[in-house]
């Protein structure tokens, strides 16, 4: 009887041992690479997503078209000439991930702007400190009210969603500026400040806002395919 | 103990153990862990995971004679969402939606990265019947568009070589269409009803493990000649599964 019972216990320990191993998230990356800090969630923000607006005149086509030989899905921005006029990304970048309250939820940790200029851009500027890129807040969220009787409407203005000095690469003093074949792009990254985008509260939307100083005096057309976002875990 | 209890025992903890380290292998599901996937029926390589691509993230071009609505908009009594094409009853015209469907997960750069195991397009024919529809399968083209395709986007720095305009073929070997095409549904349908056609590339041959890229599906639809057509899909939806 104490021998069945030792096997037994054995066989117990054996089935702990399998199960704990199973459920660890560290054991995924050693025989099946997963999800982890170095091997961030990603996620692309197609230009449905996103929407344009311009200091300048618009002009052509402002919203969803296609662009270039393969007819590349894009939102496109175009405005007639001006002085120092702006061309407006904005797209809802919220992570399609389940909500992770505890710790400090799930971490932005930066997003891959693709843009085309069929006409050159002009000079770029950003304040990293407040992290602004020609004056727009590159990450805000607008934080809405819980569905009940009497609410308080959110606020107009969306919110820095990070915090700390954001990260532009390019920085903008190299910014690809020059003009692209249609359908061809560049890139340019936004990183928030490492650990200061968390996202863990229900009911808000994250947004990212990319401003564009057109050349003086030039009629410009800009095009995104989307927006590639990378976060992890806490 | 007797020398079989004791192999029997030893056998047994080899045998947990292994599970245990290989169960893993399978990415986890969402919450994390693969507990679910042993108690209730979770992420496999018999049942892949699955995402919609909403009409949002398509957009439509026509080979000629557009009339009406082309891009984002409702059918039928339900107002589904949809992407559209319409051409006039002038030539004979195609319609090609391009979707973004690239998979919204984390980047596996090991091993074969994860794989497109298929991806249903579904549509909806008004007006007129849509005309013979044509594949060249080793090509992975349909109506000599190419079906999966990939755009790679430079890594942001200075001095970025743009990316390519031509997407490239993303899959390889021998795609299957189903139905095939030879019997496509190519009939009209109720406003806000709809067909769908699955395309599934060569076992393996779609792995998707680079960051950076952007994974395409065109599909082109050729019309019945001089037929004023519409066509509209409320999306696709895409099966993957890990390596």
């Amino acid at each position: 009887m104490i021998r069945r019972l030792r096997v037994l216990s054995l066989f117990v320990v054996a089935l702990a041992v399998g199960v704990l191993v199973m459920g660890m998230p560290l054991a995924v990356p050693l025989f099946g690479q997963g999800y982890s800090n170095t091997n961030p969630y990603a996620y692309w923000v197609s230009p449905g997503a996103c929407n344009v607006t311009t200091s300048g005149t618009p002009a052509g086509t402002n919203g969803l078209t296609v662009a270039g030989a393969s007819t590349t899905p894009v939102v496109a921005a175009e405005a007639t000439s001006g002085l120092g006029f702006t061309l407006t990304f904005i797209c809802n970048i919220t992570p399609p991930s389940y909500i992770v309250t505890s710790g400090t939820g799930l971490q932005v940790v930066d997003a891959v702007f693709a843009y085309s200029a069929v006409n050159a851009l002009g000079t770029q500027s950003a304040t990293l400190a407040s992290g602004t890129m020609n004056s727009a807040q590159v990450f805000s969220y607008i934080a809405y009210p819980t569905a009940a009787v009497g609410e308080t409407p959110s606020t107009v203005t969306p919110v820095r969603a990070d915090s700390g000095t954001l990260v532009i690469t390019p920085v903008v003093a190299s910014f690809n500026a020059t003009t692209n074949t249609a359908g061809a792009f560049y890139t340019v990254k936004f990183a928030p400040a490492a650990g200061t985008l968390g996202w863990k509260t229900d009911s808000r939307q994250l947004l990212l806002t990319v401003t564009l100083t057109a050349l003086d005096g030039l009629r410009t057309i800009v095009t995104s395919p989307g927006v590639l976002v990378h976060f992890r875990s806490s | 103990m007797t020398i079989r209890q004791r192999l029997g025992t030893i056998l047994a903890l080899v045998a947990f153990g292994v599970w245990g380290l290989l169960r893993p292998a399978l990415p986890p599901t969402f919450d994390g862990t693969l507990l679910t996937a042993a108690y209730a029926q979770g992420y496999s390589n018999t049942s892949p995971y699955q995402y919609w691509v909403g009409p949002g993230k398509c957009n439509t071009t026509v080979s000629g004679n557009s009339t009406g609505t082309n891009g984002l908009t409702t059918v039928g009594a339900s107002a589904t969402p949809v992407i559209q094409a319409q051409t006039t009853n002038v030539g004979t015209n195609t319609h090609t939606f391009i979707c973004n469907i690239s998979p919204p997960y984390w980047v596996v750069t090991s091993g074969t990265g994860l794989q497109i195991v298929s991806a249903s397009f579904f549509y909806g024919v008004q007006t007129t019947g849509l005309g013979v529809q044509a594949a060249t399968l080793a090509s992975g083209t349909m109506n000599n568009a190419i079906v999966f395709s990939r755009i790679t986007y430079p890594t942001p720095g200075i001095g970025e070589t743009e990316s390519t305009v031509t997407p490239v073929r993303a899959d390889s070997g021998t795609l299957v269409i189903t139905p095939v095409v030879a019997s496509a549904n190519v009939a009209t349908t109720t406003a806000g009803a709809f067909y769908s056609t699955l395309f599934a590339p060569a076992t393996g041959t779609l792995a998707w493990k680079t960051d950076l890229r952007q994974l395409l599906l065109t599909v082109t639809l050729q019309n019945t000649a001089t037929s004023a057509t519409i066509t509209n899909s409320p999306g696709v939806l895409v099966r993957f599964k890990s390596s």
